[in-house]
């Protein structure tokens, strides 16, 4: 009787789970820490056209997403 | 029923009661688990307005109400009424699917129906006990200061403070969230107490141990679909199928169809025992003794078996085979009672049987299961049994033969893991949303193969989990999980 989902194939897809974290945890932080760098200093305060898109009306969501992917990632190791 | 209006000590006649006209806000919800678990201390079966005056708001108190005694959406008047024209974007919300939330408000109202079973069988015990079935976890561990510290009002007032928390009936415990969402994650952290003993997610196979003398505790960052709720571990769980567009009057049908959870992780008792109660849900005959009592039981046994008779149980090379029998017996009847059911059975945390019977006759593995046969489900590690239609008169007995018990400290591997697969799922879809996944911008191509295979190791092991594959020597679903 050959049994595939054995300890080895379990502790392989667990492993993988680990070296996801461990990989994109720092990627992802390096990335909200640029787009926070973003914010404070490529936002140009002289632009007050309501109709030109600033960095401020997109980044502060995209960093939410990401700092969401990281707190669901903080529970999977 | 009769569902009286607010009352007090001394209303006990009609003992099915209401907390009163609510204010539909965070600090009104973060009320009312406390005022109905203590509710339960003076008799009452205590009931809520469930309303909101945000989308977020409504479906947190949507999700306490369906593991609370009543579950029913409720307002003044003021959402049909003048508010509906004067000031729309503050109504009161009472439709579950007229907000962006539908989704987790349809989840948290099926799995309502889903548990009537349990719920119909726990309001019989309080008929019979006086008992409610939301109780404070004081009155199983009466000896522990945290049992009180979780029955306590208005937590959202300290944020170190344990969620509210109570027994759903005799096998949950549930931490209802009350409390807002971070707005950056839109995710809510609630700090649970963890009771003595071993602990597994309703719905995710999450496991979670508390140590004997109360002092283990987890924080929980919950996401909007999700109701914290734990069964003890050992629990059988009776529930009901709950299938597109048959999900109206679900609580008026007989049982045609119960599927049993057995709620086993590592170290998880070795035996178990269920029960439903039944009788024909619209009459008083139950009091002439028309009524039923479905009991659910399983056992796990170890056996060895020595290759040699000669060297009988000393024999090193002997094979331990694990058997866990799960039977079904019904006791009584009423007039309307069905003659046959259908019985599925799951098992969470369980590595895939070698084998599995079902009166003696083996049961196929299938990818996608069926009924009549055995398939896995990666959401909680379990694997499901459908056994075909049988006459409830002649009961179920099912065995599964393991090489490895399932609760011994070798499947600590899969405890937990259809949990941790779908976290990370979410995290994909997050990264997703911002087409910021590693990978498809950035060039990193070995992140974005371990998102993928994140992504696609649900399905992975649970075709894995099939003894059909014996033949198909599949060596590329096989070594993409060799470490």
């Amino acid at each position: 009787m050959i049994q595939l989902l054995d300890d080895e194939i379990l502790s392989g897809a667990i492993q993988e789970v680990k070296d996801m974290y461990n990989s994109l945890k720092p990627l992802l932080s390096r990335v909200v820490d640029e787009e926070r760098h973003l914010d404070t200093t490529g936002f140009d305060n002289s632009i007050e056209d309501p109709h030109f898109p600033t960095l401020m009306d997109s980044n502060p969501k995209v960093i939410h997403r990401l700092e969401r992917a990281i707190t669901l990632l903080n529970d999977v190791v | 029923m009769v569902l009286a209006r607010f009352g007090g000590l001394g209303a006990h006649r009609y003992p099915i009661h209401f907390s009163g006209d609510a204010a539909q806000s965070w600090q009104e919800l973060s009320f009312q688990p406390y005022f109905s678990m203590t509710a339960t201390n003076v008799g009452a079966i205590w009931s809520h307005d469930t309303s909101g005056t945000n989308p977020e708001l409504f479906t947190r108190w949507l999700q306490w109400s369906v593991v609370s005694h009543i579950s029913r959406t409720h307002d003044r008047g003021e959402s049909a009424g003048r508010c509906a024209k004067v000031d729309p974007e503050t109504c009161v919300m009472v439709e579950p699917w007229k907000t962006e939330n539908a989704e987790a408000n349809g989840k948290a109202l099926r799995l309502r129906g889903a548990l009537n079973p349990y719920l119909y069988s726990s309001a019989r015990r309080t008929y019979e006990t006086g008992v409610g079935y939301v109780t404070p976890l004081y009155y199983e561990w009466p000896t522990l200061e945290e049992a009180y510290e979780t029955a306590a009002p208005h937590p959202s007032k300290n944020s170190s403070a344990f969620a509210s928390q109570y027994l759903f009936g005799d096998d949950m415990m549930v931490a209802p969230v009350v409390t807002p969402s971070n707005k950056t994650t839109g995710l809510t952290e609630l700090r649970v107490w963890i009771p003595p003993g071993i602990w597994i997610g309703l719905l995710d196979g999450r496991v979670v141990s508390g140590a004997s003398d109360g002092s283990s505790s987890l924080s929980l960052q919950v996401d909007l679909e999700d109701i914290p709720t734990f069964v003890k571990a050992g629990s059988i769980i009776p529930t009901l199928p709950v299938l597109p567009g048959e999900t109206i009057g679900l609580a008026r049908k007989e049982y045609t169809h119960l599927i049993w959870t057995v709620y086993l992780a590592t170290g998880a008792p070795t035996s178990g025992v269920g029960t439903v109660y039944e009788d024909d849900g619209v009459s008083t005959a139950y009091l002439r003794g028309k009524s039923a009592i479905t009991t659910a039981m399983y056992k796990i046994e170890k056996s060895r078996t020595a290759h040699s008779l000669l060297r009988g149980d000393d024999d090193e090379t002997a094979t331990t085979t694990n058997t866990l029998t799960f039977t079904v017996a019904t006791e009584g009847t009423y007039d309307t009672i069905p003659s046959f059911r259908s019985t599925t059975l799951r098992l969470t945390n369980t590595r895939p049987p070698q084998k599995v019977y079902s009166s003696g006759i083996e049961i196929p593995y299938s990818r996608f299961g069926g009924s009549g046969t055995w398939k896995y489900d990666m959401a909680d590690a379990a694997v499901v049994i459908e056994l075909t239609p049988s006459k409830i008169v002649d009961g179920v007995v099912v065995k599964l033969e393991m090489s490895t018990s399932p609760t011994t400290s070798s499947l600590a591997l899969l405890d937990g893991l259809g949990y941790r697969l779908r976290r990370a799922n979410s995290a994909k879809a997050t990264l997703d949303e911002i087409r910021m996944t590693p990978g498809s911008q950035t060039g990193e191509s070995s992140l974005n193969a371990y998102l993928m295979r994140a992504a696609s190791s649900v399905s992975n092991l649970e075709f894995l989990a099939g003894n059909e594959n014996r033949n198909n020597n599949n060596n590329n679903l096989e070594s993409s999980f060799e470490k």
